[in-house]
């Protein structure tokens, strides 16, 4: 016994030597991981538990200029699970899919992921939220979006004029593309504490940088009005079989925009509707047309104002007339010109014979000066996307075929802003005005951020040259090619307009833009509006397709408005009297 | 008689004891709640556990080991019927099936059976001179067996520790280390086929940490994240975030070594390893004065079990050993393990007590 207890002794020694040894190493590697590495994996720890809760930031508002509510987004909730939590699959899936409504086959086979984390539904209703909340199942959680979801509540009224926004609340087109900054708010940031799914440690909220909610925006389009305008024009373009139709309707004083329609629209609410690009086109911003006869305003504006023609100016007018070598006809609308006719019957029965006989007259150069001064090929800076500045030649390529064309609106492309606001500016004193859908901007607690103030953008002509149009475009009404156009109890001016419809680069034959665009009252104008219908079938003529349409919604829009009648008995033989809603 | 028995009794062993005892008692409440007050329940059952095993311990120490050598090997048909039954009847949690459900608590009878290992190995390696072919026969027996019966609930921690144990007593009893290590490599050539996919991913993580580091290496990357983090004062009881947010999967368990190594930091890590190492050098000393060779290698066993655990699991914690799951003596919640432990330290006293008389006179 004691010669085996020798032998093993030392052994026991090397055993124990050995152990040391390993215990060393461990010491090793705390000095290793405590001492020297303990920055490290402090910095490692601090980035695991400290983490970031983005804080929603609601989308604002776009409102009319009243604040009736056009657009808002509203705070929801998402449903996601995790997996591993959830005990009893088929029932969880049951009772999701009874509150949810989508099958159950699709949420077991979501909770069946081999994951910690699948969303089940995005942004859902409160109500459905609040159901799923009760259910208190295992497993299955809410969260709060950083985005809410956009609702439309006047559905597609305006939808060109708003857009529409994309699954996280961008804007992509419209007002909501184009004031998407103030729209969208900056999302907060809260930094706490966290375990390791990510919930905060009570007490662990470290700092929070609050949301700044977004910004409303308030339009300076009247509901009402762009109400009567859509439903007018949406009946209008199917009566006249056209391919389209745009109606802008502006503040006369102000150059604010109170309707802005074109037809046929798509829904502000699903970007993927067939012919969504054709659709989504403003063109009342977004394309040019040759304006045709409504041009005639801005020719008898420049020839008077530049003193080239006075209003008892007897001028060559007839059925032809020769320019650049060309032999140019009136339009076969049934008005006979005598061979010499004043402005004003130049204007009212729309004489291109006479019409160009003005412009030579007044010459290529002071001419194009007008059209320039009116804002003509050049953007009007109107807070919508895509706008186009139209077609403007160069002055320096006129010809006198191109200065004979002009003079009855062939030739040139224009907006229908820009020939709105330029018939603003000619019959508001000479005062043209900014073109503008803004009005304020407002906080989320509806505090003015910033207003839009009317500003006059420049003044074309003289305050006495707008009176004289205003005298023209009364008499195209009362007795020349607007007569459809009138509106019983009000004296309204304005213009038609036929032009041809360029396409490919060529005159399309047989196709046709009528427009009509018009003021009233006449004697203290509170809107210009323009109606312009493309392609109509059967009758072309813009005073017998449009005049009418001018008429029909310029009733509506001035009982609305509750503008008094200029003749209250002609009202009254009709039987009707102005709703006072204001 | 009693007076004479603690005079025998040694002191110093059972002084680190009762110190890891009660360091462990402060970390587990930490891992378990974040104040003082209330107990947690997992600190109220430690510390009946530490009763039971405090009684164990001097029940162990009071009697004759040689007692526990007669009775060897009808301790050790019980144990491996337990593991079978285990097998059977037992209780699985975590995917393992060890646990035997006894009122209101578990028993796991892997933990007795290490000890009971030693226990019948060193019998039967005392009782002869020479290593001859019976003995081996009956040596793989003992050892195969209940190996074999861990190895499949599946606890690789708890059968590498048995074959540790087994391996260093035939050391001592003449076998070559060439032979012991030549068994050694063809064993671990088998794991491929041995191991469960996990095992293996640990093993793997082990040899490159960055493999998976959200997966399998979640516990390592952790553990470490939390270690490092405590420096050299650690950030304080109750202080530690990557533990208290369960970042740290089974800090009361296995990963308690990352608690003191967060909480407590350099300073306390290094107490507790010198406490260890004092705890094993008062075993190799009662080893030495052992009036037998039963005694003798009984006492090397216990010392292998304590000293690979506290290795192994320490390792573990700190990414220089792969994850096998094992507690950390003393210190880990769970009572078969402290209940053992104690019985195996009273063992130590048993034979420290019935030491040869030549070296105390």
């Amino acid at each position: 016994m004691i010669g085996w207890k020798k032998k093993v002794r030392k052994r026991l020694i090397d055993v124990f030597y050995i152990l040391l040894l390993l215990f060393c190493i461990l010491a090793y590697r705390l000095v290793s991981l405590q001492i020297f590495q303990n920055e490290t994996y402090k910095d490692k720890a601090e980035q695991q538990h400290k983490g970031t809760v983005s804080l929603p930031a609601l989308r604002g508002s776009i409102m009319d200029r009243k604040y009736i509510t056009l657009a808002n987004s509203m705070a929801l909730s998402s449903v996601a699970a995790d997996p591993t939590q959830i005990k009893d699959r088929k029932k969880t899936a049951l009772l999701l899919s009874q509150v949810l409504g989508i099958s159950e086959e699709l949420l077991e086979s979501k909770i069946t992921i081999p994951t910690t984390f699948v969303w089940i539904e995005r942004k859902i209703e409160d109500e459905k939220a609040k159901k799923i909340e009760d259910l208190k199942l295992d497993g299955v959680f809410l969260l709060k979006e950083s985005t809410g979801k956009r609702f439309y509540p006047k559905g597609e009224l305006a939808s060109h004029i708003l857009g529409c926004t994309g699954i996280d609340d961008q804007g992509l087109d419209g007002i909501e593309a184009v004031m998407d900054n103030y729209l969208k708010g900056k999302p907060g940031e809260m930094s706490a504490e966290m375990d390791r799914d990510g919930r905060i440690i009570p007490g662990g909220v470290s700092s929070i940088i609050s949301a700044i909610q977004g910004y409303s925006v308030v339009l300076t389009i009247d509901e009402s009005v762009q109400y009567i305008v859509e439903n007018s024009l949406e009946k209008a373009v199917k009566a006249y079989g056209a391919d389209s139709g745009s109606v802008l309707v502006m503040d006369a004083k102000t150059g604010e925009i109170l309707a802005l329609a074109n037809k046929p629209d798509y829904k502000s609410t699903d970007p993927k509707s067939p012919n969504y690009m054709q659709l989504t086109r403003n063109s009342c911003v977004c394309d040019s047309y040759e304006p045709g006869s409504t041009f005639k305003v801005i020719l008898a504006a420049a020839a008077l104002d530049s003193g080239k023609v006075k209003l008892d100016d007897q001028i060559q007018c007839g059925n032809t007339i020769q320019a650049g070598g060309w032999t140019l006809h009136n339009a076969n609308d049934g008005f006979g010109g005598n061979p010499t006719e004043n402005i004003t019957d130049i204007l009212a029965y729309s004489f291109n014979t006479g019409s160009v006989a003005i412009g030579l007259k007044m010459g290529s150069k002071i001419f194009y000066d007008y059209i320039e001064k009116f804002g003509f090929g050049q953007l009007t800076g109107i807070e919508l996307p895509g706008e186009t500045e139209g077609i403007l030649l160069p002055l320096n390529d006129w010809t006198e075929i191109n200065l004979a064309t002009i003079s009855f609106g062939q030739g040139i492309a224009v907006t229908p802003l820009q020939i709105v606001s330029a018939v603003q500016g000619a019959i508001n004193q000479g005062e043209q005005m900014k073109p503008r859908i803004i009005k304020q901007i407002l906080d989320s607690e509806g505090n003015i951020v910033k207003d839009f103030k009317p500003e006059v953008k420049s003044r074309p002509i003289s305050s006495e040259t707008s009176y004289q149009i205003n005298m023209i475009l009364r008499n195209v009404i009362e007795r020349g090619t607007g007569t459809k156009a009138k509106i019983p109890g009000y004296l309204t001016g304005g213009k038609s307009g036929t032009a041809n419809i360029v396409e490919n680069g060529v005159y399309a034959q047989g196709k046709y833009i009528a427009s009509f665009i018009g003021y009233v009252p006449a004697e203290d104008p509170k809107f210009v509006m323009l109606v312009k219908i493309k392609n109509p079938k059967g009758t072309i003529w813009g005073g017998s397709v449009a005049g009418p349409i001018f008429s029909e919604i310029g009733r509506e829009i001035l009982w609305r408005l509750g503008i008094p009648p200029s003749f209250p008995n002609e009202i009254n033989k009709l039987g009707a009297t102005p709703q006072k809603n204001e | 008689m009693i007076e004479n028995f603690w005079k025998r009794f040694d002191i110093w062993i059972i002084v680190p004891v009762f110190l890891l005892f009660s360091l462990g008692l402060l970390v587990l409440q930490s891992s378990a709640a974040d104040s003082f007050f209330p107990l947690s329940d997992i600190v109220l059952k430690h510390c009946v556990f530490f009763a039971i095993g405090c009684a164990v311990l001097v029940l162990f120490a009071a009697c004759d080991y040689d007692a526990l050598g007669r009775l060897a090997t009808p301790i050790a048909l019980v144990n491996i019927f337990l593991l079978i039954f285990v097998f059977f009847a037992g209780h699985s949690a975590k995917g393992a099936q060890r646990w035997i459900a006894m009122g209101g608590f578990t028993f796991q009878p892997s933990e007795p059976a290490k000890l009971i290992v030693v226990l019948a190995l060193a019998k039967i390696l005392a009782s002869v001179d020479k290593i001859d072919r019976p003995t081996i026969v009956s040596v793989v027996f003992t050892v195969f067996i209940p190996w074999f019966l861990i190895f499949i609930q599946p606890d690789l921690g708890t059968s590498l520790v048995i074959v540790f144990a087994a391996f260093v007593m035939l050391y001592f009893v003449g076998i070559k280390p060439w032979i012991l290590l030549s068994v050694l490599l063809t064993a671990s050539s088998l794991s491929p086929f041995l191991l469960r996919d996990y095992q293996k991913d640990r093993l793997l993580v082990f040899i490159n940490p960055e493999l998976d580091v959200s997966g399998a290496g979640w516990n390592i990357a952790q553990s470490k994240i939390a270690v490092g983090s405590g420096g050299l004062f650690g950030k304080g009881l109750f202080q530690g975030t990557q533990t208290q947010l369960d970042f740290v999967p089974e800090h009361s368990t296995d990963f308690i070594f990352s608690v003191i190594g967060e909480e407590l930091g350099f300073i306390g890590c290094v107490l507790v390893l010198l406490l260890y190492v004092f705890l094993l050098y008062r075993c190799a000393f009662i080893i030495k004065s052992s009036k037998d060779k039963f005694g003798f290698l009984t006492g090397v066993g216990v010392f292998c079990l304590l000293g690979f655990h506290v290795f192994v699991n320490i390792g573990m914690v700190l990414g220089v050993m792969p994850v096998v799951g094992v507690p950390l003596t003393f210190i880990s919640s769970g009572g078969s393990a402290l209940i053992s432990n104690m019985a195996a330290i009273g063992i130590l006293e048993s034979i420290y007590s019935r030491r040869e008389r030549l070296f105390i006179k």
